[in-house]
């Protein structure tokens, strides 16, 4: 009777483990990490933005071809963290999928179905041998129009196929510590179960995830090193922050003493 | 012709659901599940494990319907709780839940409710649920025989209301199915079952059913870490009574 000795290939392509585990998917995870960046995104009751490290490894880059937020259609966008060039790929076959979603129904692609076709996509390659799981993980953002109503969305894809839309969530090298601050945030009081809905405006949305991620950095943040996209009721087109922007929400930022800022 | 699957150009085979070929040329021309000396199919056993380690899910079967329950908690309260679903609808008159790896029940039930949806096309019948059942289950076999592909890391429960009656159909990642009266699987199905054991009657309602099946949850759900919180605990119980199922809401 084997007793755990995965001795065989189960560490090399994504076989069953004698536990049930699938190592291949763990260290997709752990590959995620191995970007150094942090990545966050945060559903408020208007806005939904993502916002992420920017590092320009070397001088003569081209400062604006950096960049891990893609639209993948003029109102979905998302941000990626991991190995870029999988990132790539992966976002060059979400935009076709979502331009076959539009040929064939007639409509906008909804985010939760992209992001279902995301993680059904990644779920392929954790059960076909040939074909090793992608290290990204993507954060998803967009606002789904139904007649009047018009609803944020933001759901988060992992290396697993595991995919659920959240309040705010982060990825990447510091997603832990992230986490755990949006948690304090969005906890429900003690003693009680329902679900806490802040309803947070457009700045405080975005000033959230800034305090999220400044957090996390343990030191300030400037505009130039970070970039963040937002999509708003009023303008559905997933739309990148500009360095003013970011430097005015930065300020507010620095000048608020409440919650949010989150100077714990 | 491998260019032409990639591009989507060629139609699938709907005889075999499971063999639809994704991008990658190369896959494995040898099953990944092979025999150990001893007779197993090891990979089939590690499934189990993984499915053992997945939250618990049980169902009921009564007189005049079917009861199935999953235990749904959320890892962080950062997830916004609508958007899991963890009991599914294949058709109207048949749900499924399961325990184990969420990514691979997303792919069987996708499965599943194309299943359905042909058999309607060709009978204009609501599909009768043991043929359903052979069919995810058949797809599940495939996997632990094809080449390059490893099992399903699921155990499905299916219930549903045809023209025999209510029915519990467990299907394992083998491939092998069973009907039930009561079954349960995952993190404490050995303590749900004992309790379903025990406390079981053939000929109760749906209505009485629930309770003993909500009870057999927190029974058999009890684990010995004094941290977990009952009320923290939420059960979808969805029943295939009637040609309709319908999701209960959470207990107070």
């Amino acid at each position: 009777m084997a007793r755990g000795s995965s001795a065989g290939y189960d560490r090399h392509i994504t076989i069953f483990s004698p536990e049930g585990r699938l190592y291949q998917v763990e260290y997709a995870f752990k590959a995620i990490k191995t970007s150094g960046l942090t990545s966050v995104g945060v559903r408020g009751a208007d806005p939904c933005v993502v916002l992420t490290q920017r590092k320009v490894p070397d001088k003569l880059y081209d400062p604006e071809s950096v960049t891990n937020m893609y639209a993948i259609t003029p109102n979905i966008g998302l941000v990626m963290t991991g190995i870029v060039p999988d990132a790539r790929a992966s976002v060059k076959k979400l935009r076709e999928e979502a331009a076959k979603f539009k040929f064939n129904n007639g409509y906008d692609i909804p985010v939760s179905y992209l992001a279902k076709r995301a993680a059904d996509t990644a779920q392929v390659y954790t059960q076909h041998a040939n074909m090793r799981p992608l290290g990204i993980a993507m954060i998803i953002i967009g606002i789904d129009v139904e007649g009047e109503k018009k609803v944020p969305q933001l759901f988060r894809c992992d290396p697993a196929g595991y995919y659920v839309g959240y309040k705010a969530t982060s990825a990447g090298a510091k997603e832990q510590e992230a986490n755990n601050f949006l948690e304090k945030r969005f906890k429900p009081p003690a003693g009680s179960n329902v679900a806490v809905d802040p309803k947070l405006s457009h700045d405080d949305t975005v000033q959230l995830a800034l305090a999220c991620l400044q957090n996390v950095l343990g030191a300030d943040l400037k505009a130039n090193d970070i970039e963040a996209c937002v999509v708003r009721h009023d303008n559905l087109a997933f739309t990148r922050l500009s360095a003013d922007e970011l430097e005015t929400q930065l300020t507010a930022l620095a000048e608020r003493d409440d919650d949010i800022a989150g100077r714990d | 012709s491998t260019r032409a699957h990639r591009l989507g150009l060629l139609p699938t085979d709907s005889r075999s659901l499971a063999c639809q070929r994704t991008m990658g040329e190369s896959a494995y021309s040898f099953s990944l599940t092979t025999f150990s000396p001893s007779g197993k199919l090891v990979q089939i056993e590690y499934a189990l494990n993984a499915v053992a380690t997945g939250a618990t899910s049980l169902g009921v079967k009564a007189k005049n319907g079917v009861v199935i329950a999953t235990e749904k908690k959320l890892p962080t309260c950062l997830i916004d709780e609508t958007s899991v679903e963890k009991i599914v609808m294949l058709t109207e008159n048949i749900a499924i839940v399961y325990s184990g790896i969420g990514p691979d029940f997303r792919v069987l039930y996708k499965k599943g409710r194309k299943a359905a949806q042909a058999y309607y096309r060709v009978y204009r019948e609501l599909i009768p649920i043991q043929q359903l059942v052979r069919e995810l289950a058949s797809v599940m076999q495939e996997f632990t025989q094809q080449g390059g592909v490893r099992p399903f890391g699921v155990s499905l429960l299916l219930a549903g209301f045809d023209h025999v009656g209510p029915q519990l159909f467990q299907i394992d990642p083998s491939g092998s199915y069973f009907a039930w009266k009561a079954s349960a699987i995952g993190k404490h199905m050995v303590n749900a079952k004992t309790f379903l054991e025990k406390r079981r009657e053939t000929s109760r309602e749906t209505g009485r059913v629930s309770a003993p099946g909500r009870e057999g949850f927190a029974r058999g759900g009890a684990a010995p870490s004094k941290r977990r919180d009952a009320r923290s605990r939420r059960t979808h119980l969805p029943r295939g009574s009637e040609p309709v199922w319908s999701l209960l809401p959470p207990p107070r």
